[in-house]
């Protein structure tokens, strides 16, 4: 701020003494003849020694002023690099805003960051102003464009003048870029808790890595739908690596793990295990009766329903490609027999799972000696190592995918103080000091009257 | 006029021509031509007048002729022969040209004036300046990271102080709150010296964050008492190329890293430690031997377990020196190298860059050298340091800095 004045006042004493000078000749110059200005003009001293040395102590004050001045204006250029931003969408596929580079949350992320002090979200944000570097028009198609170039612009006000302006810049940038990845990419972590397997029951533990290869599955399959020929620098695809983990998950889970706990019923808490299966067929049951009740009241209805009522309708519509075809709409008896299925189907599950836990209580109940107990629990290790084996070299992949498509996600560069800019502007400077002094010290050449 | 008059007659003619002129120049306010010109006198009976004033010859005669003439005339007789001349190589100036030669003299000299003030006020200015360190921030991405992780890099304090006990720069460290504390060397000046302050130093930082102390060259020679190269090193412990023992260096006992190690933090001598951040594993490898000459011969097994190793890992490697990344040029050093030692090379130039360091000489930049800022070295960030030093007065436009790097996925 006190810089700003003092620049401002040498510029402005520079500028009255140019002004007033220039007056000064422009009224006296009647009262010379033709041969008398153009003597004064020739003869003044133009390197006169006290006009130089003005000038470039001004010069230098004001260079210095001018320095701290610059200082307090940073700017960057925030690219986006991934192949959505020129759609100007977010790498989900949502809508891009610049705006969110200054936001409240990134902005309070950057003051955290940065560690910075005496300064409020908002007194910041009001340093902070935000455009697209190339802005088009919305005269005709042609003028439309689509920036992925944005510059954030930062100038130091009084409350913010105590931070470096350069590393505000920086990191608004780099929390602007946080905050991106963690709203808008992909994210991969691991699960670094190992559960106690102690203290799980055996069929539970099953069921507990078949829900975490189904996890890996599903992400395989998620990101091999993506880009089903991407190739990972260890030479495999996403496909390629489900097609392990489903091998994996159908020998050693479903067959090897499940089977020998099953043929030798091996269970930590005989009772309690049997009581809980117990329990939960009985719920699974009542599911069962709900669903046939309802499957045999769908039937019902669908007796009950007019004939008149289930002929076809036809409505003219047209396809993607705009042809039009005669479409069937569906009437209540369709939605009903819809239901029955539904139903019928959920019976059929409920059975099963009844089925199956029965199997389990019969198989605990008939042998009921923990003779494998360390074979399964050696066999329970090797599995969880492979589980997370694959989960690793999942997420390994999904990076290296990510990395790909994001192509850095967001690039940033950071202009500071140009020297040659401030080169340049000290030359103005002084050749305006120059003109000046030079202007006043012909000035006074001239006579106040004729 | 007596040709036959005698020598000793001749030879006071001039003296007494010059009498006769300057009573006359006084009586006619012409001081200004007293003492302007010789009088020679040629074979007995001609004279000449030799100029030698500062103003025109032109003037000289304008003015003064007559007057020579009729001073001549009462000396030697009337009708006596002279011419005036001007002295040969005598510079002859106008009263403008004069007048001008001053203004450049004080024009010159006054420029000289304000070159030195303004010197003399950058210097002084750098100097408060570098009383307090600026905060440098980088980026850097990697795959090997899931959420961002701090380092803070301190280097080559040589026993600065900022505030009573550090107090100041512990807080601010504690403040960015960093996950990783790195020190690359030259925290002291003199180990034996300086013990307390280092371990008050790092009792602070162990508070903060787990921290890491690689020596530099100022605590190695100091310990080691002899430079750690490969021909000191062969000669100390009697080695050849077939015999070397890269653990022989590390055996020596060092009371320093005792008394480091016991403030809570860890001293790394051709090693790594491994630590948790986050869910990410880090490991950071320590370099002792950082001098290219035994960089291989006494780290090589060290240096391929810790890239080899754990390669999903996060890897920091720790040096003081940068003169193995300017020399070699592996697969890979690490995902993440800091260095300190150039002190960014003292004086920072506009334009040119870093004005000197011991190694590189004067703009060390130029020949490649890696001496401040952000390198690439074999495809992975190096950040050199310029250190936290701040007693230097030629340490020009290069405040002291305290590093930030923050490690994200992209």
């Amino acid at each position: 701020m006190f810089t700003d004045i003092l620049q401002k006042l040498i510029i402005l004493t520079v500028g009255i003494i140019f002004v007033s000078s220039a007056a000064i000749i422009f009224f006296r110059q009647k009262n010379v003849n033709r041969a008398e200005r153009t003597q004064i003009f020739k003869t003044a001293e133009y390197l006169n020694a006290w006009i130089i040395l003005i000038c470039f102590v001004t010069t230098i004050v004001y260079g210095i002023f001018n320095h701290f001045e610059l200082k307090k204006t940073v700017h960057a250029i925030v690219s986006l690099n991934y192949s959505e931003a020129s759609q100007a969408l977010n790498s989900n596929g949502t809508r891009y805003n610049m705006a969110e580079i200054i936001c409240d949350e990134v902005v309070e992320r950057a003051i955290k960051k940065g560690a910075l002090e005496d300064v409020t979200v908002k007194q910041l944000k009001n340093c902070l102003v935000v455009y697209p570097c190339v802005q088009g028009g919305v005269g005709d198609e042609s003028q439309y464009h689509i920036s992925t170039e944005f510059a954030v612009q930062y100038y130091a006000s009084k409350d913010t003048a105590h931070l470096d302006s350069e590393n505000v810049i920086k990191l608004i940038t780099s929390s602007y870029k946080e905050y991106y990845i963690e709203k808008y990419t992909d994210n991969f972590s691991l699960d670094p808790e190992k559960p106690d397997f102690t203290q799980m029951e055996y069929m539970d533990i099953v069921s507990y890595f078949e829900k975490e290869t189904q996890a890996i599955l599903n992400y395989l399959y998620g990101m091999s739908e993506k880009n089903p020929s991407f190739v990972t620098e260890n030479g495999s695809t996403f496909n390629s690596i489900a097609g392990k983990v489903y091998q994996f998950k159908e020998t050693q889970i479903d067959q090897n793990l499940r089977s020998l706990i099953l043929q030798n019923g091996i269970v930590r808490d005989r009772d309690e295990y049997v009581d809980r299966l117990s329990y939960q067929n009985k719920n699974v049951d009542f599911d069962r009766q709900k669903n046939e009740a309802s499957y045999r009241l769908c039937n019902e209805a669908i007796d009950m329903y007019s004939e008149e009522m289930t002929r076809v309708v036809l409505v003219p519509t047209w396809d993607q490609a705009g042809k039009y075809y005669m479409g069937r709409t569906k009437v209540g008896v369709d939605e009903l027999s819809v239901m029955a299925t539904n139903f019928s189907n959920y019976v059929a599950s409920n059975e099963k799972e009844i089925m199956d836990n029965n199997l389990v209580i019969d198989k605990i109940a008939s042998t009921g000696q923990d003779t494998q107990i360390s074979s399964v629990d050696t066999l329970i290790d090797s599995i969880y190592e492979s589980v997370k084996g694959f989960e690793k070299e999942a997420i390994t992949a999904g990076r290296e995918y990510s990395r790909h498509r994001m192509n850095q996600c967001i690039a940033v560069s950071i202009y500071g103080i140009s020297i040659m800019g401030e080169l340049k502007t000290l030359i103005l400077f002084a050749a305006f000091v120059y003109v000046s002094l030079v202007l006043h010290h012909i000035s006074k050449k001239f006579p106040k009257k004729a | 006029m007596d040709k036959k008059r005698n020598f000793r007659e001749i030879e006071k003619y001039p003296d007494k021509i010059k009498e006769l002129f300057d009573e006359v120049i006084r009586d006619e306010s012409l001081d200004m031509w007293a003492d302007t010109f010789d009088i020679e006198i040629i074979d007995g009976e001609k004279i000449e007048v030799i100029y030698h004033g500062t103003e025109s010859i032109k003037s000289f005669k304008k003015e003064c002729k007559k007057i020579l003439a009729s001073c001549i005339y009462s000396v030697m007789g009337v009708g006596t022969k002279f011419k005036i001349s001007q002295k040969r190589g005598a510079i002859v100036l106008s009263a403008e040209t004069r007048k001008n030669i001053k203004a450049l003299k004080f024009f010159v000299i006054g420029m000289v004036f304000v070159c030195i003030a303004t010197a003399v006020i950058v210097v002084m200015c750098n100097y408060i300046g570098n009383r307090n360190f600026r905060e440098t921030f980088y980026s850097v991405s990697s795959i090997k990271v899931d959420s961002s992780i701090r380092v803070i890099q301190l280097s080559d304090l040589h026993g600065s102080s900022y505030g009573k006990n550090n107090t100041k720069l512990l807080k601010r460290v504690e403040a960015l709150e960093p996950d990783i504390i790195i020190c690359t060397g030259d925290m002291v000046d003199s180990v034996k010296e300086e013990t307390d302050y280092a371990v008050n130093l790092a009792k602070g930082l162990s508070g903060i964050a787990p921290t890491y102390y690689v020596y530099g060259n100022n605590e190695a020679e100091d310990i080691y008492d002899f430079p750690l190269n490969e021909k000191e090193l062969d000669n100390k412990f009697g080695f050849n190329k077939d015999n070397r023992d890269e653990t022989a260096l590390l055996k020596l006992k060092d009371p320093y890293e005792e008394k480091l190690e016991g403030a809570g933090i860890k001293v790394l001598k051709n090693e790594k430690d491994t630590i948790k951040v986050k869910t990410m594993t880090v490991d950071v490898y320590g370099v002792l031997t950082s001098n290219p000459s035994c960089f291989w011969s006494y780290s090589e097994n060290a240096f391929g377990s810790y890239v080899n190793e754990n390669k999903d890992n996060f890897k920091i490697m720790a040096v003081h020196e940068p003169f193995i990344f300017e020399e070699f040029n592996p697969d890979f050093w690490g995902d993440l190298m800091v260095c300190g030692h150039t002190h960014g090379g003292v004086t920072r130039v506009p334009v040119l860059g870093p004005l000197f360091t011991v190694e590189g000489g004067l703009f060390p930049e130029r020949s490649g050298d890696f001496v401040y800022g952000r390198y690439d070295a074999s495809g992975r960030p190096l950040i050199v340091s310029s250190g936290l030093e701040n007693s230097n007065v030629f340490r020009i436009n290069n405040q002291p800095e305290l590093v930030v790097i923050d490690i994200n996925k992209f």
